[in-house]
């Protein structure tokens, strides 16, 4: 099924969308967005959007940690329509306590 | 019973997920217990790929197989790697720990331990076998 992430920008949100399945052969595509997000100039929010995300293994999770290490610790992570598999898998790595989930992407 | 051969590459990765996607329909699994097994066997294999043969070993072998049992589905994988029991590997000890201070690995095999319904290692005639097992109901 493959898997894509696509970055886009709306003020100081910082927008991207994740398709598909996030496995170990397409971690980097996901490292690589969040480094241009996060390389593109200042953001308050990095928003996720997961809603046709189908599936994630512990090499998306890698993304994340990348992704708050980068951000830092000042910069909101929006996790937006997780299914419930993926947001059961966050919630058992402890990853909850340092993101939001939201049913909609911020404006 | 299903069997594959392939190289001991990430890259086989695909191959291993439509040998899972198999074995999880022609036992009609359901969509949440195909991806638990999915995800257990993505970890596993990542784990050998990455530690057994160094990130990668186009001569070195991966050897899955699988079945249907009335209660259940097995997958079992066959590496040549140095021995490596997966029982020995404890809880990581940072989950309670906010994400910025995390190391970013680690917690695949703690994720496939708790997809799976049971894990069975052997190593036998210089092999790792490390059987996955998801009930069908």
């Amino acid at each position: 099924m493959g898997f894509s992430a696509t970055l886009s920008r709306n003020g100081r949100i910082a927008l991207i969308t994740l398709e598909g399945e996030l496995d170990a052969l397409h971690a980097d595509d996901f490292r690589n967005r969040v480094e241009q997000a996060a390389n593109g100039g200042q953001i308050d929010q990095l928003v996720l959007d997961m809603t046709d995300l189908t599936y994630m293994s512990s090499a998306g999770m890698r993304g994340l940690v990348f992704a708050r290490q980068k951000m830092g610790e000042d910069i909101r992570i929006v996790l937006v329509r997780a299914s419930d598999s993926v947001e059961q898998t966050i919630r058992l790595v402890g990853f909850h306590q340092s993101v939001v989930f939201s049913d909609e992407v911020p404006g | 019973m299903k069997r594959l051969r392939l190289p001991a590459v990430l890259d086989s990765l695909d191959q291993v997920v439509a040998f899972v996607a198999d074995i999880a329909h022609s036992s009609g699994l359901s969509g949440t217990r195909h991806r638990r097994l999915r995800l257990a066997v993505e970890e596993f294999v990542t784990n050998i790929v990455t530690h057994g043969f160094n990130g990668g070993a186009v001569d070195g072998e991966l050897e899955l197989l699988g079945g249907v049992e009335p209660d259940c589905v097995w997958l079992m994988l066959v590496d040549r790697g140095p021995p490596f029991d997966p029982n020995t590997i404890s809880r990581p000890a940072d989950l309670d720990m906010p994400l910025v201070q995390r190391r970013p690995g680690g917690l695949g095999l703690f994720l496939a331990r708790n997809a799976a319904d049971q894990i069975v290692y052997e190593h036998s005639g210089g092999c790792n076998c490390t059987t996955i097992v998801i009930n069908r109901r």
